[in-house]
């Protein structure tokens, strides 16, 4: 498109949207009108398939982005060092740390005591010689050979916020837009009666950090392509019910009646936003018969639900939120980001990170196996991330069955599966101490880059004109890596 | 369109050859340097590194080209993708002078760097197979497929129906009826998609009522690469109704009404390599039949939970092995102990005193002032 009109299209839309948020309401801001929008804005180009799209055949149609929130500990889930059991309480060597910044919560510590992990690890087999996993992920063992471990990330945030903020846009720094909202502008919405970007939170066991709606904004990108939340109580979308003695035979007739005044005034002023604005109130009448449906669970099996553990049956807890994750990528949602809180363990870690495993083990090895069952799991990528890694180093009192670990970004797992991704593989290595990188960095913009090549997009041509410049999700760099492909 | 060239290890060509039902591993037993790296080299870099031309002394043509490297000697180190100058050249910026191929010319994408870094990384073997290097199936050819009927794309979203190219540029479309499953029936299917008839290449109408007229209708849709029929009633008189689809790859069955009638159904259909029939009604000798064809993958829902092939015993902890920053043993600058004479933690050999000759090593910055206080009492400590 010519680059001038491209800037008029989005002015519109973004003050569209501007309005709509202050005058209906956060919950209908949020929602996603990509393709609706992309009949209705254009005038005369009505007929024309949407601009964005893959730039090549994808293998993954969508994401589901779980995202481990205060930072997992690889040392005690998926980062085998059973060298460490024989170096207990000797000092972190310098030699290994190599002036590493540390936070400021232990940088004052007079010793740094090797803390290796308290749990058993089982080799499980895959196509890459096995992976060691904790004893206290048995489920996600059960389904390792579907999984890429990514046992070399590293980021380049020490701390919560620009940490999360970094993985979710590419950027340290606050105002890009996320990778979701990425997502929903190049690929747009594959159901019309849903938000394209849709978000779940679970509540964690221990040190829960804040979790900034800007996480899943939109950034620059037009406010269509922000996540729209779904709560676990309550209503799952807010402002979408109908007030106290308002039928939907009464919404029908009003909407009818403002849309044929809405028409009128279109076809006088041939205000592109008009249509748009009723594209949007429709959506919402439909979301109104096509969200409850969605998140009642009454139509799955005994069987299904017992896959998903005991949990599943109360909303809200990372079990509830994956079989809505596969209810939502069902019916056709392109992004589904859920947020597992509780993963700050900087005290008291072998207690609470089995807290942790015993919310999200089971549910994620289900969503795995029930999406692989369906079908689905081909077309479906899911990741597994959190903001950054635990230190070796004890924090706090070291006992062989206590301690804590600062964050420590230099060096962390993280995985992927599904869609695109090769299965059953580990990647990359860390040294004797799961402290450095030895073999096989992934940023992450790399990480985004190979994501987005499953998606079908070339990571250096999905970009966004903003302040007179192409914006990316990868920034400036970033490289797929051919080994995490299918 | 031009073939692209990708990394791709679950395809047609793997499926086909591994012999196995389900095996991703399965790499192509073609030379990989015939298939998928001298097509990249061809395309982009021998018009000017060939045989008619060797710009930087570089030929790129053929085997013997490629080894012997150009006026700086070679460029391609098996096995060192970080040292190699072809590799170094494609990832330069666009207006670097060194960058390759040319700024003006056609360049490579990123799944065709990543291509050629893999057969380097795998020691830039000339025969024989590198996993994970397959030439991808050919995409039915978008130039022979006319463009849709954008009144007939119009109707489908006037109906909420998705719609969209398989990818830009191409006219196969991948159309999802996910949005209103719950009130699309054989009507509705046939009614939207009968214009569309030669651009459907990927239908999604899990959740739908479609019964035989719409499996019929699809097994006259001459693209139609995948079918997604998860969550409906669709029995094996319907399924028949596909009949010998030339070109489905993919179908979706899943907790459906599916039973050993319709193995031949499925054994029928030419280009099928994959089929989901979880929930359905299978023996084991239907799925044993249906498995045998080398080039089918089944999923039953019967994938079996990953092995565990080893499991530790309890840890036990010491801290016998020597800190990797401690000199060697002998070393004049050695400490002569493993624990703190102060608090008995492990040492760190950056903190140190020097007493009666010999070195002493503590575990933290605060023990060696504690020793000085007493030395002789925790001198006797030592071992
Ligand atoms: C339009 C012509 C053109 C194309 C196409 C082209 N090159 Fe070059 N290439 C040159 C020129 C001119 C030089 C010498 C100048 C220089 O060293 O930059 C060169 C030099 C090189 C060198 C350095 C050789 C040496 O030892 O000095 C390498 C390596 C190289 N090209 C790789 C490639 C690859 C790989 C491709 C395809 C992806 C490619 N080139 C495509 C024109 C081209």
């Amino acid at each position: 498109m010519n680059p001038i009109e491209e800037h008029y299209l989005s002015l519109t839309r973004r003050r569209f949207f501007g309005k709509a948020a202050t005058s209906i309401g956060a919950g209908l801001g949020a929602l996603s009108l990509g393709s609706l929008l992309g009949g209705s804005l254009a005038h005369g180009q009505d007929n024309m398939l949407p601009q964005q799209g893959p730039h090549f055949a994808p293998k993954a149609k969508r994401v589901i982005y779980l995202h481990m929130e205060g930072g997992p500990s690889h040392l005690d889930l998926y980062d085998y060092k059973p060298e460490l059991r024989r170096r207990f309480n000797q000092d972190l060597p310098d030699s290994i740390r190599k002036g590493q910044r540390l936070t400021t919560m232990t940088s004052g510590q007079a010793r740094f005591p090797i803390a290796p992990s308290m749990f058993r690890f089982q080799r499980c087999e895959n196509r890459t010689g096995g992976v060691w996993l904790s004893e206290i992920l048995p489920h996600t063992a059960t389904v390792a050979n579907e999984i890429a471990f990514i046992h070399s990330m590293e980021t380049e945030a020490i701390n919560h916020e620009p940490g999360i903020t970094f993985f979710q846009t590419g950027n340290q720094q606050p105002g890009r837009p996320s990778f979701g909202s990425w997502m929903s502008y190049g690929l747009g919405s594959a159901n019309a009666n849903l938000p394209t970007f849709a978000v779940m939170i679970t509540q964690g066991q221990g040190n829960m950090q804040a979790l900034a709606a800007r996480f899943w904004g939109s950034g620059f990108l037009p406010s269509e392509h922000q996540g729209c939340k779904l709560r676990s109580s309550g209503d799952p979308v807010l402002y979408l019910k109908d007030p106290p003695g308002m039928t939907r035979v009464d919404r029908r007739r009003m909407l009818d009646l403002v849309g044929a005044l809405n028409e009128k005034e279109a076809r006088e002023s041939l205000d592109p936003e008009i249509d748009a604005r009723v594209a949007q109130a429709e959506m919402a009448y439909r979301m109104q018969m096509s969200v409850p449906e969605l998140t009642d669970f009454s139509d799955e099996d005994e069987a299904t639900l017992a896959l998903y553990g005991d949990d599943v049956r109360k909303p809200g807890t990372f079990a509830a939120n994956c079989l809505l994750a596969r209810r939502l990528a069902e019916r056709g949602v392109r992004f589904i980001q859920l947020y597992m809180r509780g993963w700050d363990q900087h005290g008291g870690l072998p207690a609470e990170i089995q807290l942790q495993t015993r919310a999200v083990d089971r549910a994620q090895a289900a969503l795995i196996k029930d999406l692989r069952r369906r079908g689905l799991l081909d077309e479906t990528l899911i990741l597994w991330a959190g903001e950054f890694g635990r230190t070796v180093y004890s924090q706090g009192t070291l006992t062989e069955t206590n301690y804590g670990r600062d964050h420590h970004p230099r060096a962390f797992t993280v995985w992927a599966a599904g869609g695109g991704i090769a299965p059953g593989i580990s990647y990359g290595k860390t040294d004797d101490y799961g402290y450095n990188i030895v073999e096989n960095p992934v940023s992450v913009h790399d990480l985004h880059a190979t994501l987005l090549h499953t998606l079908g997009f070339d990571h250096e041509r999905l970009v966004y004109r903003h302040q007179g410049r192409d914006y990316r999700l990868t920034d400036v760099s970033g490289r797929v890596i051919p080994e995490l492909l299918a | 369109m031009s073939a692209r060239w990708t990394v791709l290890a679950l395809s047609l060509a793997a499926a086909c050859q591994s012999g196995e039902v389900r095996d991703s591993l399965a790499p192509t037993r073609e030379s990989a340097y015939e298939v998928v790296i001298a097509p990249i080299l061809r395309e982009r870099c021998v018009g000017c590194h060939g045989s008619e031309r060797a710009k930087g002394g570089l030929r790129l043509h053929t085997p013997e080209a490629i080894r012997a490297g150009g006026s700086m000697g070679a460029v391609v180190v098996p096995g060192n993708v970080g040292a190699s100058e072809l590799v170094r050249r494609l990832h330069l910026a666009l207006d670097d002078d060194e960058h390759m191929p040319p700024d003006d010319k056609p360049q490579l994408d990123a799944a065709q760097i990543a291509t050629l870094e893999r057969w380097i990384a795998a020691g830039a073997p000339y025969e024989g197979p590198v996993d994970g290097l397959v030439a991808p199936q050919k995409a039915p050819a978008p130039t022979k497929m006319a463009a849709a009927d954008p009144a007939a794309l119009s109707a489908l979203r006037n109906e909420l129906v998705h719609v969209q190219a398989v990818s830009q540029g191409s006219h196969a479309l991948w159309i999802d009826f996910a949005a209103i499953a719950p009130r699309t029936d054989d009507a509705l299917v046939e009614r939207l998609l009968t214009p569309l008839k030669s651009q459907t290449s990927e239908l999604a109408l899990a959740r739908s009522k479609v019964g035989g007229a719409t499996l019929a209708f699809c097994g006259r849709l001459p693209a139609l690469r995948k079918l997604d029929l998860r969550d409906t009633k669709v029995g094996d008189a319907e399924l028949a109704g596909l009949g010998a689809q030339p070109a489905l790859e993919e179908l979706v069955l899943a907790r459906t009404a599916i039973t050993d009638a319709s193995v031949e159904t499925l054994l029928a259909l030419p280009a099928l390599r994959s089929v989901h029939l979880w929930g359905c009604q299978l023996s084991p000798d239907a799925l044993a039949r249906l498995r045998a064809k080398p080039t089918l993958r089944v999923d039953f829902g019967d994938t079996p939970d990953t092995v565990i092939a080893e499991v530790e015993d309890k840890p036990k902890f010491t801290s016998e092995l020597p800190s990797p920053d401690l000199p060697p043993a002998g070393d004049p600058s050695a400490p002569v102990n493993a624990k703190c004479p102060v608090t008995g933690s492990p040492i760190n050999p950056k903190y140190t005193r020097t007493f009666e000759g010999k070195v002493i090593a503590f575990c933290c910055p605060n023990c060696p002032g504690e020793f000085d206080t007493d030395p002789a009492k925790y001198a006797a400590k030592l071992p």
